[in-house]
């Protein structure tokens, strides 16, 4: 049942009560008596210690209090009184204790002054902020080097920069029951379709959850996904790439107190697109891209093809290298799939050990385990060369993907074709990639293809931003997937002109 | 989508699973395989099989170069009864599934033939995979050695493929399924296999062709034969042609082909058949002795030596088809094609008497592409 809101008296010890009551006990809210100099009245300032800037506070509001008497006495309207008394940009004015304490809980300071009903809510909030530094989980070569921090008013100060245009809307909401995180929720008024803007904005309002700590956990409330590890809304640090993804027509969702962004929808494609490849030219971005793809299909399919071969299919490689394998393989004690789960095992655990670790000691641990272990099993003949091979390939491949979670999913993915192939052997290899990409081709994120522009085929956006990227100049169209309402981004003129190599 | 899955799930069940699942190293790889016949009426079948590596080195220690193949010879009323002696004989399952090169010995070529259709049935052999004639018994080419490569079965295999180390024409290459299915296309064509030998120092050698006769050998051609072959199937025609120039007295010249067209056909006259090859040949001048090239005449002149001698070579070999009665090379079936309701193609038999009376016409078209600096 939700408690009644109650109006903060005008009597002082009362209306101290009544808002003591709506903090509750905690001993980290400080209340401060004063007595304004005019009259010699008591006020009372509330806040919570070590969310305001004290600075502030005692030149702005307290030092005003005691040394202003004005002449024709206190104006008799709290809103009044604040003007004369609080030298701040931000002051209003509030009538229930429970307006008052949560504001108190945001980092406001609180104000009240005997005889006046209701608070003065103070903007003195300040705490201490991580400063804008490059994206530690996408580091680029080329392009902006600024990542977002863990303020949302900053991280939209950042896209702001970069779109200065009206269209750019912000929309905020409260959402967690009782962390009351900020979420805002940004995109082009004249390009995004609205029925994307309107459907994230219904759902952002409806999440019900007690606790909203980070922009991926409102993901999952988001997407409703339960246990697909393909991501529906990406997460980027940059926000040179967030401001791209508006102008693409995307959404963007951001999360106070979490330095990554939500942009929806998202396909598979975008995945394996890195910041790096709109800074550089299109013939290299498109060689970077191919080996990607390669670095994932290593990932998922390079240990279940080692097994499918070695157990059922040898005949799939050419002779030399089958008699190769088959002279490697002697005398080794695992099967072929053991070998494979046993390093696999062996680099996801060294992989867990070390992504958490100091640098310093992170590198010691992966010479650790990927030299002497592997070198040591080899030696041992309790593996074989080839499969050390394979798993370091296997391992390498997932880092080629962008962003660390990708790589987790393709190397998670990596482990149920691996059950089959040590079950059916390359057949079912092929099998559960059929089923797995049948079901990726089935999905959506709101209401965007999974696939696309491969499934359902959009030649015009494989051209564009795809396995290749065309050069800006000839990126004319908006990706049709995304239904924008706005699908140029640039003239035709200026795109012919482009095309021409100059002026016509 | 439901039923394909629940196909797929089916066809998973079925077709495979890890009760097949048996380790590389634990599979014996039949690289070679040579079938001979023993005085008893026995078959005896030769394997080359990959040895396996570093077997009772397990826990670490040098890794010794052993022999990379090992001979297995059996016997047994059938080939696969004789295979099936190998496998008891090994601590590893045989695989045929790199069967690259089936040798079939001499006196199972004459007369036994036919009691290896089931050859391409009862083992998984490749598709691709070649089989060859041995001159004597198939033992002692499976027991030869090719210096160079790892396995000797690679040597076959490497000078068979188009991409391998050689493209000599007088390498022909005789596909098993090609072999032992022929008679399923049709009963007008004859069968034919490259000759595979073992030198006296043991090293593997290709020595022509074998050509059938209603699946017996009628004979074996020599290497100039067998890469005029090669010319008129349409597979291999890098060889050299020489010839002297009869319009130039004492000149001789040599010519390397690179690329024949070449068409056949058979027609008629009244019911004698008539064999009609026509080729275009270009090449480049390689040697011309006794002569220079001043003119166009000069250029005409060692043209028409060289597709002479071309064609003389080629009227020779399919005169020598005829007296062995083999049409390894398809012209009863060109004969059927061409008159469908004549007696004469109708049968094996009956194309075969009409074959041997055939009049042959060799028309040749030389054209040299770079006559050198000697213009």
């Amino acid at each position: 049942m939700e408690a009644v809101p109650v109006n903060l008296p005008p009597a002082l010890t009362d209306s101290e009560q009544v808002l003591r009551r709506a903090l509750g006990a905690s001993e980290d809210i400080i209340f401060q008596r004063y007595s304004l100099k005019a009259d010699g009245r008591p006020a009372l300032l509330a806040f919570v210690e070590g969310m305001i800037d004290r600075v502030s506070l005692e030149n702005q509001v307290v030092e005003v209090m005691a040394s202003t008497d004005p002449s024709g006495g206190l104006p008799p309207r709290l809103s009044d009184l604040g003007r004369l008394l609080v030298h701040l940009s931000s002051h209003t004015e509030e009538r229930t204790a429970e307006l008052a304490a949560e504001a108190v809980f945001r980092g406001h300071a609180v104000l009240l002054v005997d005889g006046y009903p209701g608070a003065l809510i103070l903007g003195v909030q300040g705490w201490e902020d991580r400063p804008v530094q490059s994206a530690p989980s996408e580091t680029g070569l080329r392009g902006p080097r600024d990542g977002f921090v863990e303020n949302i008013v900053t991280n939209i100060s950042l896209i702001r920069r970069r779109l200065n245009d009206p269209n750019l809307v912000v929309r905020y909401w409260r959402v967690g029951a009782r962390s009351k995180t900020r979420v805002a929720v940004l995109h082009m008024a004249d390009i995004t379709r609205e029925r994307l803007v309107s459907e994230i904005a219904q759902r952002v309002a409806a999440i019900e959850f007690d606790g909203i700590f980070d922009a991926l956990q409102v993901r999952e409330l988001l997407t409703g996904q339960s246990y697909t590890p393909f991501p529906k809304m990406e997460g980027t640090e940059r926000p040179d790439m967030v401001a791209m993804a508006l102008l693409g027509g995307k959404v963007a969702v951001l999360v106070d107190n979490s330095p990554f962004v939500l942009t929806a929808p998202t396909t598979l494609g975008d995945t394996f697109w890195s910041a790096d490849d709109y800074y550089t030219v299109p013939a290299v971005t498109a060689l970077v891209r191919l080996f990607r793809f390669f670095g994932a299909f290593a990932t998922t399919f390079l240990s279940p093809l080692y097994i499918g071969i070695m157990m059922f299919n040898p005949g799939l490689v050419r002779t030399d290298l089958a008699i190769y394998f088959a002279r490697e393989r002697a005398g080794i004690p695992l099967t072929p799939a053991l070998e494979v789960v046993f390093l696999e095992t062996m680099m996801e655990i060294l992989h867990e050990a070390t992504v958490r670790l100091p640098t310093k000691v992170g590198s010691a641990a992966t010479v650790v385990g990927g030299l002497i272990i592997g070198q040591a099993a080899v030696e041992a003949r309790l593996v074989s060369g080839i499969v050390v091979i394979v798993a370091a390939i296997s391992a390498i491949g997932s880092f080629t993907i962008p962003g660390q979670e990708m790589g987790q999913v393709w190397r998670a993915t990596k482990w149920v074709l691996i059950v089959a192939a040590t079950t059916f052997g390359v057949y079912g290899v092929f099998a559960a990639s059929w089923v797995l990409f049948s079901w990726l081709a089935s999905q959506d994120s709101f209401g965007t293809p999974y696939m696309a522009p491969l499934a359902p085929l959009i030649p015009k956006d494989l051209a564009g931003d795809s396995f290749v990227r065309a050069p800006w100049g000839t990126l004319r169209w908006r990706e049709k997937t995304l239904r924008t309402k706005n699908k140029a981004r640039t003239s035709a003129p200026q795109a012919r002109k482009y095309r021409d190599g100059g002026e016509r | 989508m439901r039923r394909t899955a629940l196909l797929m799930m089916v066809m998973l069940l079925l077709g495979t699973g890890c009760w097949d699942a048996r380790p590389i190293e634990q599979r014996a790889f039949v690289m070679m395989m040579g079938i001979d016949r023993t005085p008893a009426g026995q078959y005896r079948v030769t394997i080359q099989v990959q040895r396996a590596g570093y077997e009772g080195q397990a826990g670490g220690g040098q890794r010794a170069r052993a022999p990379t193949s090992q001979v297995l010879v059996n016997e047994g009323a059938t080939p696969r009864q004789a295979l099936e002696h190998a496998r008891d004989e090994l601590a590893r399952e045989l695989d045929t599934t790199f069967l690259e090169l089936t040798v079939i010995g001499r006196e199972v070529a004459e007369r036994h033939l036919e009691e290896l259709d089931w050859i391409v049935r009862a083992f998984r052999v490749p598709v691709s995979g070649y089989v060859a004639v041995a001159p004597a018994d198939a033992e002692s080419v499976v027991r030869g050695n090719a210096p160079g490569y790892g396995m000797p079965a690679q040597f076959a295999l490497f000078s068979l493929l188009s991409g391998g180390w050689t493209r000599s024409a007088a390498i022909v290459e005789g596909h098993m399924w090609l072999m032992f299915n022929r008679n399923f296309f049709t009963p007008l064509e004859d069968a034919f296999a490259p000759v595979l030998a073992a030198r006296e120092d043991g090293q593997l050698n290709w020595q022509g062709l074998a050509v059938f006769k209603e699946r017996r050998l009628a004979g074996l051609l020599s290497e100039p034969e067998a890469a005029h072959f090669n010319l008129l199937l349409g597979a291999r025609s890098q060889m050299v042609v020489a010839a002297k120039v009869p319009e130039r007295q004492g000149a001789k010249a040599s010519l390397f082909l690179q690329t024949v067209r070449v068409k056949r056909r058979v027609t008629w006259q009244g019911d004698r058949p008539v064999i009609q090859i026509r080729l275009l040949a270009r090449g480049i001048l390689q040697e011309l002795i006794g002569m220079r090239m001043w003119e166009d005449a000069d250029e005409r002149a060692v043209e028409n030596a060289l597709a002479d001698a071309l064609a003389t070579d080629v009227k020779a070999l399919v005169r020598r088809l005829q007296d062995l009665g083999s049409d390894p090379l398809g012209f009863g079936e060109l004969a059927r094609e061409r008159a469908p309701y004549r007696r004469e193609a109708s049968s094996g038999d009956a194309w075969r008497d009409a074959y041997r009376r055939a009049e042959v016409d060799v028309v040749v078209t030389m054209r040299m592409v770079s006559p050198g600096y000697m213009k």
